[in-house]
């Protein structure tokens, strides 16, 4: 080198290129390479004399390579990069990949960037593209070398980028931690494999690899064929972990089983029971039949076998007790499948746990005025918010003659707002809403409003879990030819029916269609999207024909959101649809296209879609369509909540105050239950706008953003509280905002303060029927029955430990962080007796507040037995704190010993951890505090800190201390012997176990 | 080239001012500390900031100071630590010493950014070409750059094109640039690849002055014109280039571009930096005098420059009398200081314009002349003068430096009469291009002007409000001295 510094200028070996004796030229080139660093401005005014060298056939091949090598450093210098790639191709072994220098990492990236998109193109435009080989070599050699470096995330983030599964494979078989980099893959393949089709692929792939292991992940696998959609899989594997002599398989694939239930895909989960042999025993025949007759059975005894389990004894002496523990495992597994399990539980922990501060319902309800129709119906709506799931109607039942206020369409949905209250009540359902139901034929003397409202309302309570109701459904459906009913039960069908895609019922609902009613045709219209939800099926098209030729307004937009739930979760699947609809002439159905792209990409972040919807947002004549553009982005983002605020930050501030409430909306959706710091300071000053219905937006979504985050966490959750009492005691306030401020007072406190809104399950899949609902909800612009949707959303946030006998037995755990972090809010001035327990109450866990809840409870419904139970249950329980419980030991004495505790509360500091008792209420944002105590008798099989959990029991010897049901200790280890007469003691047993059915109530109108 | 950086007298505190030394401590550990939040909220803002803050303490740096702030910010015994000590002088002060030990008790549990370590970098280097000891300086320089090769980080650029520049010019102090130029060659590579476009301006300017270092002004035409483009950051980096760009094209002959870069430049760069003004002042009057331009009087009766320009200003004056003789005694006059200002050659180039405007007054004096005459006029004391003359009329002519004809025949120059001025399109053109260019300033003006995003939004509370005054008024304080110490 020493040589080459002297030379200032590549003049001279330049112009030797052009003299005619070869070795001259390869002389000047040789040089040349060497100099290329420092002369590249130079030379690269001979590029095409060099460019000719190396096309030159009379050269010899290395001086060609060597000119190609030449060519590409200088157009590398120039920053042509695609140029520089092709003649370092050219340049072959010259091209030296393992030297460190700038030149050959930036070439080398470019290469992989290029190789990984001609690989996309060729698969997405379905054309050959010629791919050179020896580009292909490079990149499989960085491959190589990554694998063997032991880099194994680069390597797979680079083979799937460019669409090699071989490679990806290999990466994963040959790394160490294989456990650990396919759940990185699964992670990667969710994120950034923006290709639907393409991530089945990876997921297929992943599943075989997973299937090799000596030790296969069970969880995760079922978890990848639910999306690749095959029960058979799921199925062989829950069949084949039953089968096994160990329980610990048994308890694995009871999680699976709950694992997959969170993720609400209906139809998938009753393919794969229907894909689970039947059990032989007779059990078996008693659940088939219970399931058969479950609609016309009037004795909720039958239902609540189904998950029972036990009754399986008498044949246990009989046949072979390998086959007997199959069996009945195998019904206890068919039992979760179809959710009745997870609800039951759900509803179970709602109710004792409920929270909610009626003194709030009784402010609204006395600051509004009675004239004031649309107030009145947003406090009842409030109301089955806040009572979501709880099965608690006091309210109701307290304030008759104020709900007899509610006429008309008002009273439909004061009807269904009963469905709400009571969601996942499945076995008695049907007898709380007897007395609104039609009488078939009867000539019942019911208004048609609250007839149709009970429709819809047992639509509501059985969500998405509808096998048992909608053969009920369909028939009041055919019977009836008045809309107000056509509405309500089509709605309930709907909901029943959800993602079931069933023919009969879709023909049903068609025939209600084509009456060109446009009450009538709007329902059917969504209930046919929600019956088809991601199916993306030819119907949509005859839907789309329809939409074009019917007058009614209502009609097409039911249709037009009905055709976008079609497309549910089909991402590039439903793109000429999506394009079909958004040049679609009339307004409506372009609004629907919005709704489609929300759809079909939710929760994707995927930029395509993100743009379009941008564009539409801004460009759009229609304030509609402009408005839901901006809220579909909520559903695109909101896999990716901190992005939302960001991107719709300058919409917010939009001359259009429909732009505007779809910002507000936006975030509310995306950015849900997550009390996102920036989402709040977003919606903050659009809470005081000068538009109405950008205020009640605003309030709206703000409630969603905080629900369940306590004033501790963030001290602006206080301030709208304070906010919200403002507006509804403000006598000047306009009705729009006021219903905001209403319905969000309802979201706030939802389900009894222990529901969020998630529309991801906590394996980060999206819950189809959360996002429908949200999705549905948000139409409550047109038709405010639709609110009511919003519980589809509303999942709780508990921790339910579960043992091998699907009871719930007594487990403690901790969460390691203060507990006024996440501790339910204060209630509202004087506590009523509802509230007055669970005050601050010193008592440093919430089993005391738990047991003082479910006490308080047992006392209203005056249920001796059971009061004594959860006493033995508290006893048990809190053996450390005998102080807090013998302070509540006395029911008379409670008030008194309350205080004095708070007094005592002052004078300590605040813990830094909570022991929780199973099961308890864990907030998201808890999660990552809680620990599982080491030297528990428990362990849980998956180590989740919120949700169905099961518990494998290291002492099986012991007695299990159960919480939350009645039922005996012995009873549920299935002693054998009890014949008949345990099989009708256990489903007593468990019917007791539900909250009494509140009576009926007639509206005195 | 040298003489337009001028660097400022570092009065070295002899007397051991410990209140003065420890207070200049104390500013380098507040800057410490806003570089350490830079790096944290990858706020390039502040660590600009903390460099503009940096130029106005440096005439304060001593060795003890130094030394000390390098034991706080830098971890002792590390390697970077151990490496620029070496650098500073050890000066016994016991005062120091105390605040020494004490400060390095505090510092071990420190987490270092890279962006405080190359920031010790520069202040060192920057103390080592105040004291000039430039042979310290490039070795101090060139282990920052090879450090800095290492680091990929965006915060770093604004440090790093400092240190580039530094670099540059500790080698060009002794006299070594051309060892450099591949290595700059490659930081301006690895810079474009890394959208370092700071560090890009810088670099390419410094490849720019080291081409023209050696006269090399070919290569650095290619350099320039292939490397790639982008917006300029920074004002002083872009004076620079158009100065050099400004050059290069005069010695292409491109003079009308060459005006125009060296105008802007001179037009461009701060009040403060005068010598570069004055050096893009003398290559401006030298091309406006190559295109036949007349420079108005007032440029060289600008304050502080007249005693520089004066040569220029002889210059100009032969050129306008079109005075060959007098042309002649100025070039020999000043023959020093043309070589040293190294624009002898662009002078030589001037003696035919001196010709032709003495040949325009001639035309515009004479409505006829005979050649002869003009020979006479123009004291052409060669062979045969009237031949010389013919030609050298002719090919005014048509260069169309004077309007006239040339009758062979009588040997004569017939001037044309010179019409109205005021009939013809070219006050308006003037009007208008003078008007687009107001404009254009306008437009530019309002393009520049930015906000800090959501200012709107958040009310600012009395604290915040304060700060953010007291950074304007600094940053408007340093913007001067900033502009000033970069030339």
């Amino acid at each position: 080198m020493a040589a080459t510094m002297m030379v200032s200028s590549a003049g001279g070996l330049l112009a030797m290129l052009n003299e005619p004796h070869p070795s001259l030229k390869l002389h000047a080139l040789s040089y040349l390479n060497s100099l290329v660093d420092q002369f590249w401005p130079e030379i690269s005014t001979s590029v095409p004399i060099i460019e000719s060298l190396y096309e030159d056939e009379e050269f010899d091949q290395h001086q060609r390579q060597l000119a190609a090598l030449l060519v590409s450093k200088v157009f590398y210098y120039l920053g042509e990069l695609n140029d520089s790639l092709s003649y370092a191709l050219g340049a072959g072994s010259l091209f030296d990949v393992s030297e460190d220098s700038d030149y050959v990492h930036t070439l080398l990236a470019k290469a992989i960037d290029e190789y990984a998109s001609l690989r996309s193109k060729a698969v997405e435009s379905n054309e050959e593209v010629v791919i050179d080989p020896r580009l292909e070599a490079i990149v499989e050699r960085m491959l190589d070398k990554c694998i063997a470096d032991g880099k194994y995330q680069q390597a797979m983030g680079i083979a799937i980028e460019c669409r090699r599964l071989d490679k990806l494979e290999e990466a994963i078989t040959k790394s160490d931690n294989v456990h650990g980099t396919l759940s990185y893959c699964i992670n990667v393949s969710h994120s950034f494999v923006n290709r639907r089709e393409y991530r089945h692929e990876v997921l297929h792939l992943l599943v075989n690899v997973y299937q090799k292991l000596p030790s296969p992940d069970y969880l995760s696998i079922c978890q990848c064929l639910m999306f690749l959609d095959e029960p058979q899989g799921v199925a062989s594997i829950l069949e084949k972990l039953l089968r096994s002599e160990n329980k610990d398989d048994a308890l694995l694939a009871f999680q699976i089983a709950f694992d997959l239930v969170e993720n609400e895909h209906q139809a998938f989960l009753l393919n794969v029971r229907d894909r689970l042999p039947t059990p032989k025993t007779r059990p078996a025949e008693v659940v088939q039949a219970i399931e058969n007759t479950a609609p016309q059975s009037e004795t909720p005894s039958g239902d609540a076998q189904m998950t029972d389990g036990t009754p399986s004894v008498t044949h246990v002496q009989e046949t072979d007790p390998a086959e007997a523990t199959y069996s009945e495992r195998l019904t206890k597994l068919k039992g979760i499948l179809s959710g009745e399990t997870s609800i039951q539980l759900t509803l179970q922990f709602l109710y004792n746990h409920n929270k909610s501060d009626l003194l709030i319902l009784k402010t609204i309800k006395q600051s509004v005025e009675m004239r004031n129709s649309v107030c009145h119906s947003a406090t009842i709506h409030a109301n089955a918010i806040m009572h979501a799931g709880t099965t608690v109607d006091t309210f109701l039942r307290e304030n008759l003659d104020w709900l007899s206020r509610a006429t008309n369409w008002a009273k439909f949905s004061a009807t269904a707002g009963l469905g709400v209250i009571h969601r996942g009540h499945l076995q008695q359902g049907r007898s709380l809403m007897a007395p609104y139901l039609p009488q078939g034929g009867a000539g019942g003397g019911g208004s048609p409003y609250s007839e149709g409202g009970a429709l819809y309302a047992l639509g509501l309570i059985h969500a998405n879990h509808g096998e048992g109701i909608k053969q009920f459904l369909r028939d009041s459906l055919r019977s009836t030819n008045v809309e107000v009913i056509q509405h309500g039960a089509c709605l309930g069908l709907g909901l029943a029916a959800l993602g079931t895609a069933d023919e009969d019922i879709y023909d049903d609902i068609k025939s209600v269609l084509y009456t060109d009613s446009a009450v009538a045709g709007e329902a059917a219209g969504i209930s046919m999207g929600l019956l088809l939800a991601g199916t993306a099926t030819e119907k949509a098209s005859e839907m789309l024909a329809y939409a074009h030729e019917t007058q009614h307004e209502k009609i097409i937009r039911g249709l037009a959101l009905g055709i976008a739930l079609t497309v549910y979760g089909r991402e590039e699947g439903a793109d000429t649809l999506i394009e079909q609809m958004t040049r679609d002439q009339d307004p409506i159905l372009r609004y629907g296209g919005m709704y489609a792209l929300a759809l079909a990409y939710c929760g994707t972040a995927n930029n395509k879609a993100i743009r379009q919807l941008l564009h539409f947002a801004v460009s759009d004549v229609s304030d509609d369509v402009r408005r839901t553009a901006v809220l579909a982005l909520g559903f695109v983002l909101y896999s990716d909540p901190e992005q939302t605020p960001r991107i719709v930050s300058l919409l917010s501030e939009s001359y259009n105050p429909h732009v505007r409430y779809g910002a507000a909306l936006a975030v509310g959706i995306s950015c849900a239950g997550t009390g996102l710091s920036e989402a709040i300071s977003l919606l903050e000053p659009l809470t005081s706008d000068v538009v109405d219905f950008v205020r009640q937006g605003a309030l709206i979504a703000m409630a969603m953003v905080m629900i369940q985050i306590s004033e501790a966490s963030d001290s602006r959750v206080g301030a709208f509280r304070r906010q919200l009492e403002k507006i509804i005691l403000d006598k000047h306030e306009d009705t729009m905002s006021k219903m905001g401020a209403i319905l969000a007072s309802g979201i706030l406190d939802a389900g009894g303060r222990n529901v969020t809104i998630r529309l991801l399950s906590k394996t980060k899949h999206d819950k189809i029927t959360a996002v429908i609902g949200l999705a549905v909800f948000t139409q409550f612009w047109y038709w405010y029955p639709l609110i009511y949707f919003i519980s589809l959303a509303f999942s709780p946030t508990a921790f339910i430990g579960l043992n091998y006998d699907l009871k719930v037995p007594k487990f403690e755990f901790m969460s390691n962080a203060k507990p006024s972090l996440f501790e339910y809010p204060k209630p509202t001035t004087v506590p009523t007796t509802n509230t007055a327990v669970k005050l601050p109450t010193a008592v440093l866990s919430t089993s005391a507040k738990a047991k003082a809840r479910a006490k308080k409870e047992a006392e209203l419904k005056a249920n001796s037995e059971k009061a004594a139970n959860t006493e033995k249950a508290g006893n048990e329980s809190g053996s450390g704190k005998g102080k807090a419980l013998t302070a509540e030991k006395d029911a008379d004495s409670m008030q008194v010993d309350d205080s004095t505790a708070t007094v005592e509360k002052k004078a300590e500091p605040e813990p830094s951890f909570e022991i929780l008792v199973n099961p308890a209420r864990v907030v998201p944002a808890q999660e990552k505090y809680m620990k599982f105590m080491e030297d528990s008798r428990y362990v849980p099989v998956k180590q989740a800190p919120s949700g169905f959990v099961l518990l494998k029991d290291l002492r099986p010897k012991e007695p299990e201390v159960l919480s939350l049901t009645d039922a005996p200790t012995s009873a549920a280890s299935g002693a054998a012997g009890q014949g008949q007469h345990g099989t009708t003691a256990s489903s007593a047993m468990a019917v007791d176990d539900e909250p009494q059915p509140p009576q009926p109530f007639e509206y005195t109108s | 080239m040298t003489q337009d950086v001028e660097m400022k007298e570092n009065q070295t505190p002899s007397q051991s001012v410990v209140t003065a030394a420890t207070s200049t401590l104390q500013n380098l550990k507040e800057i410490a500390s806003l570089i350490e939040t830079g790096s944290y909220t990858k706020e390039v803002r502040r660590i600009a900031r903390a460099v503009r803050l940096t130029m106005g303490l440096r005439r304060k740096f001593t060795g003890s100071v130094l030394s000390s702030f390098l034991d706080f910010a830098l971890v002792p015994g590390s390697e970077a630590h151990s490496r620029l000590s070496s650098f500073v002088p050890k000066v016994d002060e016991h005062e120091m010493e105390v605040d020494t030990a004490s400060s390095a008790a505090q510092a071990p549990s420190k987490h270092m950014s890279a962006e405080l370590e190359i920031y010790c970098y520069l202040i060192v280097l920057l103390f080592l070409i105040d004291q000039k000891k430039y042979n310290e300086a490039k070795a101090c320089s060139s282990a920052s750059i090879s450090r800095l090769k290492s680091i990929n980080r965006r915060t770093i650029d604004v440090i790093a094109s400092r240190l580039y520049f530094y670099y540059s010019l500790s080698y060009e102090m002794t006299g070594d640039l051309a060892e450099i130029r591949s290595a700059l060659l490659a930081l301006h590579h690895s810079a474009t690849l890394r959208h370092d476009e700071l560090g890009q301006e810088t670099l390419l300017n410094l490849l720019l002055r080291n081409y023209l270092h050696y006269n090399l002004y070919d290569q650095a035409e290619k350099l320039r014109s292939k490397a790639p483009r982008f917006e300029a950051h920074s004002n002083q980096q872009f004076c620079r280039y158009l100065f050099y760009l400004g050059k290069i094209r005069t010695i292409q002959l491109e003079y009308t571009d060459a005006k125009e870069s060296l105008l802007q430049a001179a037009r461009k760069a701060p009040v403060a930096a005068r010598g570069f003004r004055i050096q893009c002042n003398k290559w401006a009057v030298l091309v406006r005098l190559l295109l036949g331009e007349i420079p108005e009087r007032s440029i060289f009766t600008q304050k502080g420059m007249e005693k520089a320009l004066r040569p220029y200003f002889e210059l100009t004056n032969a050129v306008r009398i079109g005075d060959l003789e007098l042309f002649r005694t100025v070039q020999e006059r000043f023959t020093e200081t043309f070589a040293k200002d190294r624009t002898h050659n662009l002078i030589v180039r001037l003696r035919h314009n001196v010709i032709r405007t003495g040949l325009r007054n001639i035309s515009i004096s004479y409505s006829r002349i005979s050649l002869e005459d003009v020979a006479k006029k123009l004291r052409l004391n060669s062979a045969n003068p009237v031949a010389d003359a013919e030609s050298i009329v002719a090919k005014a002519i048509r260069d169309g430096a004077i309007d006239a004809t040339i009758d062979h025949k009588n040997n004569w120059m017939v001037s044309k009469e010179t019409g109205d001025i005021y009939s013809t399109n070219e006050p308006q053109m003037a009007f208008n291009s003078r008007i687009a260019f107001c404009l254009n300033m306008h437009n530019e003006a309002v393009r520049a002007l930015r906000f800090p995003p959501n200012t709107h939004k958040e009310k600012e509370s009395d604290e915040k409000r304060r700060e953010r005054k007291q950074q304007e008024e600094e940053l408007a304080k340093h913007m001067a001295e900033d502009d000033d110490d970069d030339f």
